[in-house]
């Protein structure tokens, strides 16, 4: 593929070392799609979890089903392999507090 | 002798008969405005499928110690790739690794935080795609760039982009802090992704003063 700079609106093809170096930038970027999905999955895991958090303190009873859907959270990075296993993901439900 | 005033209580009369002044018509103002910023749009980039967007050393010069560039609509072939700028202070021959940055980012109701040093470009956003039919979205946002034509180290800019989704949603948020330790004077900037292209939309800069 045949890639270009843009220069003050003109276009200029890449050299063939620019083209060599941006294969194996978008090759390095296409490997990590795994890995960038699972880190958003994470990062959306995490803030769900954190926003029960404040049921676990000690002056709080936590309910069997809130038990279940932090468990369950904590669980969702289970068996994932793929980027596909990464967006069927289907996020528990919270339960009413 | 033309008159360069309007009298005391020619404007009232005037705007009531407009044989005199003519309020659908067009006038040229000659005058010089002073005591207020001017924005000088100094270039208007169009994306057509390009891997970067560049802007040289005859646009960006000793002139303006303040630049603005206003992304209206980019639409990107990748989506969740990386968009950078990337300064240089020898037109474009290298860039430097001593910007430094951080970024806030709000998506998926959750704030994200990042911060690097010893980096040649600073990531500004995250593309998506404009290109899928399911996911048709854009990029619009404006980022300023300070005392690039200073001698000191203390350049710096920072950046807002907003992220709309094919609905024509908000799908996420960016701010980024950044600078660039180097003494030389930028002379050439670059907006580069590390996959796919800039589609289509526009990048106009403006010098400040």
């Amino acid at each position: 593929m045949v890639r270009f700079h843009k220069v003050n609106g003109v276009q200029i093809q890449f050299t063939a070392e620019e083209e060599t170096l941006r294969d194996a930038e978008e090759l390095s970027w296409n490997n990590g799609a795994f890995d960038r999905s699972m880190e958003e999955l994470r990062i959306k895991r995490n803030n769900l979890i954190a926003q029960t958090d404040y049921l676990a303190l000690s002056d709080q009873t936590m309910t069997a089903e809130m038990t279940t859907y932090r468990q369950a959270l904590r669980d969702i990075t289970n068996g994932l392999t793929t980027v596909e296993d990464v967006e069927a993901v289907v996020w528990p439900e919270k339960p009413e507090v | 002798m033309a008159l360069t005033t309007l009298p005391t209580g020619a404007l009232a009369d005037d705007a009531v008969d407009n044989t005199k002044l003519d309020l659908a018509a067009n006038y040229a103002f000659t005058g010089t405005v002073t005591g207020a910023s001017q924005f000088t749009l100094l270039s208007t980039a169009t994306a057509s499928n390009d891997s970067t967007i560049n802007f040289n050393n005859t646009i960006i010069t000793n002139t303006y110690d303040h630049y603005m560039f206003v992304f209206n609509n980019l639409r990107f072939s990748i989506d969740g790739a990386d968009i950078y700028i990337c300064t240089s202070v020898d037109n474009g021959s290298s860039f430097p690794a001593s910007h430094s940055y951080y970024q806030n980012l709000f998506y998926d109701g959750t704030y994200r935080i990042s911060q690097q040093t010893s980096q040649s470009c600073v990531r500004i956003f995250a593309s998506v795609d404009g290109t899928n039919a399911s996911n048709n979205g854009m990029n619009s946002g404006v980022l300023h760039l300070y005392n690039g034509n200073g001698s000191n180290t203390h350049k710096s800019g920072h950046s807002t982009i907003v992220q709309s989704n094919q609905s024509g949603n908000v799908s996420a948020n960016f701010d980024t802090k950044f600078s660039l330790n180097n003494t030389g004077t930028i002379n050439y900037v670059r907006f580069s992704t590390n996959n796919g292209n800039y589609v289509d939309g526009t990048i106009k800069v403006y010098g400040v003063s």
